[in-house]
């Protein structure tokens, strides 16, 4: 009863505070909901559609049309079932690589910043990865683990954790010395209990908006490397192993660049205007300075 | 300075050690075995076996890495398991196309950047200022190789104005080089401008704040000169910064730009490299771009006094 109590009391006034951070960000508002149009696309595409891989040679590089919206590419294959199919492949492995770089950079960051001890060498180990540039090291990767959604998630992830977990130090080494934290401790509040009410609710924030950025970049360095010929198998009809496959017929059949192209930098495009509203939202004193 | 560039120096040596244990380790410590890996599904067992000795695969991890320190210190990066050629004399003759491209493109994304992220910073809140902004925003999010294909049907295959693919060497001429780079340069400095755009604006609008700017004004300075002289010295650190840390992202870049527009260069060398399986290449390739990258962003922060004065290393 109580239980229950509480959470009717408090659903909505989180609902209700949600909907007025929305009202006062239409920004966040919009960059929300054309990412639910893409997500409900990447849902729905696989029972909408014929099927992406149906090879159909009599229709091949037919250009778009009332017959075939997208046009066809060099097996007959509809653009517009590839396309739209692609979407769900970028947002699963730009999903996946953001959980895993949280995970570990959380992990990461918060060592680095409580185990003094720890610090340094943590530190350096990031500071080499980072040293090395994150395309090159996801396409090393990729040459040793051989290609499947799984290997380009990992790859990507290794790339992207660093930079995170700088964040997430960084965070913790200005929290560490607030004065709330000082008197947590003084009370006797044990380092799980601490972590939980105390640190990480206040490093969320820019954590959130890197997580925006590894998404964007994800989903960017995921087409890079099936381009290469180094990322997703090449059955499976990603954004970047469409563009690889349509690169020979780009002057005869320009749709097959054009189509997964365009979506593919729409959808960076919106995570990345949605990564810059929330940092302005959640940081406004830099957002006035930015603006003025 | 002497002591600072040597602190600074002795620092980087840490971060490169650790990159040549981790491409080292890479190698060793992945799952089967790195000879049959490199031999790839068609390679009988005699070849898996000679590429085992080559590769010193035979002999115990230690004696390996103890071998593998020593050539590097050497400047030996072993030998190229497909063409037989040393890997530093192979990743020597593909320098020039990509510091060609590279060079291009980073004055291509200044003369961009510069102009773009000043105008809006002055005209901060108008019109213009989000046109400006949302364009570096456009930019920042088109994968190089979208915008890539974009430039080729547009200025190559459509108007003709400049070759689809390849490079002229610098040898045949500076004009025809330059022109058959104006297309990669373009595709590869784009997500550089915009990044630049954006850091100028917010860096040049912090300064225009400042009391200094004000005095200037009021002493009657043209308001022009306010910002040549004043202003933009001022706001160049920050600038300055995010080209060093772009180099990553540069690098990245030109692997995927070299492979759209057919340059052989380090970037191209690269993805043959890992398409064949040349573990040797691959490796002598991420240690050159790491080095690149820790000695611009040295350079970088060397470059700081040329900017303030009243830093002091």
């Amino acid at each position: 009863m109580t239980v229950t109590g509480t959470v009717d009391r408090k659903a909505p006034g989180a609902l209700r505070s949600a909907g007025s951070f929305l009202r006062t960000n239409p920004t966040i508002l919009v960059g929300l909901s054309v990412l639910a149009a893409f997500t409900v696309v990447a849902l729905i595409a696989p029972y909408v559609l014929p099927d992406p891989v149906r090879v159909n040679p009599i229709q091949r590089l037919r250009p778009p049309g009332a017959e075939h919206w997208f046009g066809t590419d060099q097996l007959g294959r509809s653009t517009l079932s590839r396309t739209l199919n692609g979407t769900r492949i970028s947002l699963t492995i730009g999903a996946l690589v953001t959980l895993l770089t949280v995970v570990f950079g959380l992990l990461i960051g918060l060592v680095a910043g409580f185990v003094r001890w720890l610090d340094g060498t943590v530190m350096r180990v990031m500071d080499g990865l980072m040293a090395i540039p994150g395309i090159l090291l996801a396409i090393a990767l990729m040459s040793l683990f051989g290609s499947s959604v799984q290997n380009v998630v990992i790859a990507i992830g290794i790339a992207e954790i660093p930079r995170m977990a700088r964040v997430v130090r960084s965070s913790v080494l200005v929290l560490r010395e607030q004065t709330y934290v000082e008197a947590a401790i003084t009370n006797g509040a044990r380092l799980p209990r601490m972590l939980l009410r105390h640190i990480l609710p206040n490093a969320a924030a820019p954590v959130i908006v890197q997580a925006t950025y590894v998404f964007a970049s994800a989903m960017i360095v995921e087409s890079i490397l099936s381009f290469l010929g180094a990322g997703t198998p090449p059955t499976i009809p990603s954004w970047g192993n469409m563009l690889a496959e349509a690169r020979p017929f780009m002057q005869r059949a320009p749709w097959m660049i054009a189509f997964p192209g365009v979506a593919l930098a729409l959808l960076v495009l919106t995570v990345n205007v949605l990564g810059d509203a929330l940092r302005d939202a959640i940081d406004p004193r830099l957002a006035r300075k930015l603006r003025v | 300075m002497t002591s600072y560039v040597l602190r600074r120096l002795a620092a980087t040596v840490p971060v490169l050690a650790f990159v040549g244990l981790f491409v080292f380790f890479l190698l060793r410590l992945t799952p089967g075995d790195p000879a049959i890996l490199i031999a790839g599904d068609q390679a009988t067992t005699e070849q898996i076996a000679s590429i085992r000795t080559q590769l010193g695969l035979d002999r115990p991890l230690a004696e390996q890495l103890f071998t593998w320190v020593g050539q590097l210190a050497q400047g030996n990066l072993g030998r190229s398991v497909f063409s037989d050629m040393e890997v530093t004399r192979l990743i020597g003759m593909r320098i020039e196309p990509t510091a060609m491209l590279a060079l291009v493109a980073i004055l291509m994304a200044l003369a961009i950047a510069l102009p773009l992220g000043t105008l809006s910073a002055l005209n901060a809140g108008s019109r213009i200022d989000r046109m400006v902004m949302a364009f570096a925003m456009v930019g920042f999010s088109s994968p190089v190789f979208v915008v890539a294909f974009l430039l080729v049907y547009v200025f190559a295959l459509s108007l003709g104005w400049f070759p689809t693919q390849g490079y002229v060497p610098l040898a045949e001429g500076l004009l025809p080089c330059l022109n058959s780079l104006v297309l990669p340069g373009l595709a590869l400095a784009m997500l550089y401008a915009a990044l630049l755009a954006r850091v100028t604006r917010a860096s040049l609008l912090e300064i225009l704040a400042e009391d200094f700017v004000r005095t200037a004004h009021a002493k009657g300075l043209k308001p022009r000169l306010v910002v040549l002289r004043h202003a933009l010295k001022n706001a160049a650190i920050p600038v300055v910064t995010v080209v060093g840390v772009g180099i990553a992202a540069l690098l990245g870049g030109v692997v995927v730009t070299e492979t759209v527009f057919n340059i052989p260069g380090l970037g191209r060398l690269t993805t043959d490299a890992i398409l064949r399986r040349d573990y040797p290449v691959v490796q002598g390739l991420i240690l050159v771009f790491s080095l690149v990258y820790v000695t611009v962003n040295l350079l970088v922060d060397l470059s700081y006094v040329l900017f303030d004065p009243r830093i002091r290393y």
